[in-house]
């Protein structure tokens, strides 16, 4: 662990490790681009001097729209190093889905006030519209184009980097609407990488510690975890992969973690679920995870039936479930909030149903109908967690309510956007709008109150929906409701979208036409697989008495099974039944909205 | 594979339609065809797309590049990505 307090002073500090540090795996024909520590620093030095003969000074935003994983760290090193403020955006994934890309990425960057965006070449094209519709934006050049008006030795004009600046801008994944961005310093992200990787509470980190990641680097999991927090504690190293890579192999993950003998490893539960699924015994020859200390399961709610089965499956390949290591964490946090005991084993609680609809976390008794609630572990020293009320009072233990976070790893608010910061900032807490509860000083997250819809670890926002449900012919606008359904026991939430039609057509064949027509509006917009479609009549959608839609109403009439009673759905029945044993939104229900 | 698999582009769309055929969630009223569109017509997200590729390259022996695929938007599109790496590596 450095003695550092600016991540800029942490690169310094492993400038001269020629041996260690990073290696990214990004095609399956060639071996891994090794970068150690030493290489990483002239890298980011070379471009941040090559930022600053673009005209960048101290303060300035700079997009990054960088898909190769080596070329991305050495822009956000090089941004801080010349006294920038890199902001992160997502690459084009899938090249078929421009429209909705830019609009989101044109929002980023306005809120953001990006003057200079860096990218590569195959990305370039696609960004050429935005010079005329986000004008701040004066210079959009490559990699390769920036680097190449310096020298290989080029050093910046030394910046003076201090605890208080804004290190780098997180901008909220997944929505087209409006993402924030969460703004972190240097003193918050190295108090949440010192606690991470810490002794007590921590993961522990030593020189030895090997990290083996395919989270894209644009997502604080991925960025924060694997590309700062070695840095800050000097492990040996990371291999990163391709998260393209993950999603069409997923067995590359584990062979990764077996070859590198990595130590240290995290990813949202529906990544252990697809090793489970859909990695054959095949692709495993060879695979030894005995190396594995830390198997970490964040970002989206954690399912512990998704987790013991892969413990399971992968125990026989040196797997011990005691590597997992569920926690709680969140942009607004830098990144981490709880961890569980480094050594301790995975730890449900089995609550009573009934009780959990009731906003009390009772334990179920044997034979009764019970939901499991992973334990998420403990605060990090120096830093507060309570859980309130909607009145904002503190509750006791196995009472159900939102989270609220203080300490030195909150953020100082979202860029430009102070109404929203407000909202967020409150009292000196950090509301997450989250729910859970407390037992002994130890966390139960059982969901989010905002509507948030979490698939696959990407974020989702109900109005996103809506306005694309809202573009099929007879759907009548503005009077769509989506929201998710945890189903009990699987690896994702259901989303559902609840659409009045103008006028129903009578035959049954055609309303599968009209659902169909939703969920690839959906699905082309998105990116996203709506689960079930319910056709309503005029005015069936729960309303406030100003016409504002209730999306958490209608999701408790959902659950109750009461949304759209006595219109056609085949086939909605019986998936309404097995959501009924869900929790979230029971809950989600009886507390309300942050924000509504 | 014990029996080398039909990797011309025929036999890789009707390997294609096959996978489809066992695999698929949802079920569209149109015919699957090589014209056939990934999102709009057959309802595939990102990580069943991923998915299918693996199962062609586990069928086929090869191994798709990811910028091969990420361009690709129809049935024939797959097929034809298929079909380049099958004849760069049989060179």
């Amino acid at each position: 662990m450095t003695t550092a307090t600016t991540l800029t002073a942490a690169l310094l500090g492993v400038a001269d490790d020629e041996a260690r540090g990073y290696s990214h795996l990004t095609s399956e024909k060639e071996p891994a681009r090794q970068v150690s520590y030493a290489a990483l620093y002239r890298r980011a030095r070379r471009f941040a001097a090559a930022l600053q003969g673009l005209g960048v000074q101290r303060g300035d935003r700079v997009g990054l729209i960088l898909p190769d994983s080596a070329e991305f760290i050495d822009g956000i090193y090089g941004a801080m190093l010349a006294g920038a403020i890199a902001v992160p955006i997502y690459p084009p994934m899938n090249l078929g889905q421009f429209d909705a890309y830019l609009g989101n990425t044109t929002h980023i960057l306005r809120q953001a006030g990006c003057t200079v965006i860096i990218t590569d070449a195959k990305v370039r094209p696609i960004l050429g519209k935005l010079l005329t519709s986000v004008p701040r934006v004066r210079t959009i050049e490559t990699y390769a184009g920036a680097i190449k008006g310096v020298t290989e030795s080029a050093a910046p004009t030394e910046v003076d980097v201090r605890p208080d600046d804004v290190a780098f801008l997180q901008f909220t994944s997944g929505s087209t609407s409006r993402p924030k961005g969460v703004t972190l310093t240097h003193a918050n992200l190295m108090a949440n990488i010192a606690a991470i990787g810490g002794a007590q509470g921590g993961l522990g980190i030593t020189g030895e510690a090997y990290g083996v990641s395919w989270l894209p680097l644009y997502h604080d999991m991925g960025l924060i975890g694997f590309v700062f927090t070695p840095v800050v504690h000097r492990a040996k190293g990371v291999r990163f992969i391709s998260p393209l890579m993950f999603l069409k192999r997923p067995a590359v993950w584990l062979r990764q973690i077996s070859e590198c003998r990595g130590s240290i490893t995290f990813a949202p539960n529906f990544a252990y679920g697809l090793c489970t699924t859909r990695v054959k015994e095949a692709e495993l020859t060879g695979v030894d995870l005995s190396s594995l200390v830390v198997a970490g399961c964040g970002a989206e709610p954690i399912q512990v039936a998704t987790l013991r089965a892969f413990a399971d499956r992968y125990a026989p390949y040196g797997f011990r479930s005691t590597a997992f290591l569920p926690c709680y964490g969140m942009a607004e946090h830098s990144l981490a909030i709880t961890f569980i005991d480094l050594h301790a084993d995975l730890t449900a609680d089995r609550i009573d149903a009934a009780s959990l609809a009731q906003k009390t976390a009772a334990p179920a008794r044997e034979g009764e109908p019970a939901v499991e609630v992973v334990n998420c572990g403990r605060p990090f020293a120096g830093h507060g967690l309570r859980v309130v009320d909607p009145a904002g009072q503190p509750l006791p233990d196995r009472e159900v309510g939102q989270i609220q976070l203080q300490g030195p790893s909150v953020m100082q608010g979202y860029w430009n956007d102070p109404e929203r910061t407000a909202e967020a900032l409150r009292g000196g807490w950090l509301a997450t709008g989250d729910l859970g509860y407390t037992v002994d000083g130890e966390l139960f997250v059982c969901g989010r109150i905002k509507d948030l819809i979490i698939v696959h670890g990407r974020n989702y926002y109900p109005q996103d929906i809506e306005w694309q449900a809202s573009q099929v012919e007879g759907v009548r606008r503005g009077n769509v409701i989506a929201f998710g359904v945890q189903a009990h026991g699987e690896d994702r939430e259901h989303v559902v979208v609840a659409a009045e039609i103008r006028q129903l057509p009578e035959d049954p064949a055609e309303h599968d036409v009209l659902r169909g027509k939703i969920s690839a509006e959906v699905l082309a917009g998105l990116s996203l697989r709506v689960d079930v479609v319910l056709l309503l009549p005029p005015g069936a959608l729960p309303k406030t008495s100003s016409g504002k839609l209730q999306r958490s109403k209608a999701a408790e009439l959902f659950v109750s099974g009461e949304l759209g009673k006595g219109t056609q759905q085949a086939g909605a029945l019986g998936l309404i039944k097995h959501l009924a044993a869900s929790r979230w939104n029971f809950i989600k229900a009886s507390l309300g909205s942050r924000g509504e | 594979m014990s029996v080398a698999a039909d990797n011309s582009y025929e036999g890789v769309l009707a390997k294609i339609f096959e996978y489809l055929e066992e695999h698929r969630v949802e079920r569209p009223t149109a015919a699957i065809t090589a014209e056939s569109h990934l999102i709009r017509d057959l309802g595939l997200d990102s990580l069943q797309s991923f998915e299918m590729v693996s199962e062609l390259e586990d069928h086929f022996s090869v191994i798709i590049p990811l910028d091969l695929f990420q361009s690709a938007e129809t049935l024939e599109d797959v097929a034809r990505a298929v079909v380049q790496v099958v004849q760069v590596e049989a060179a």
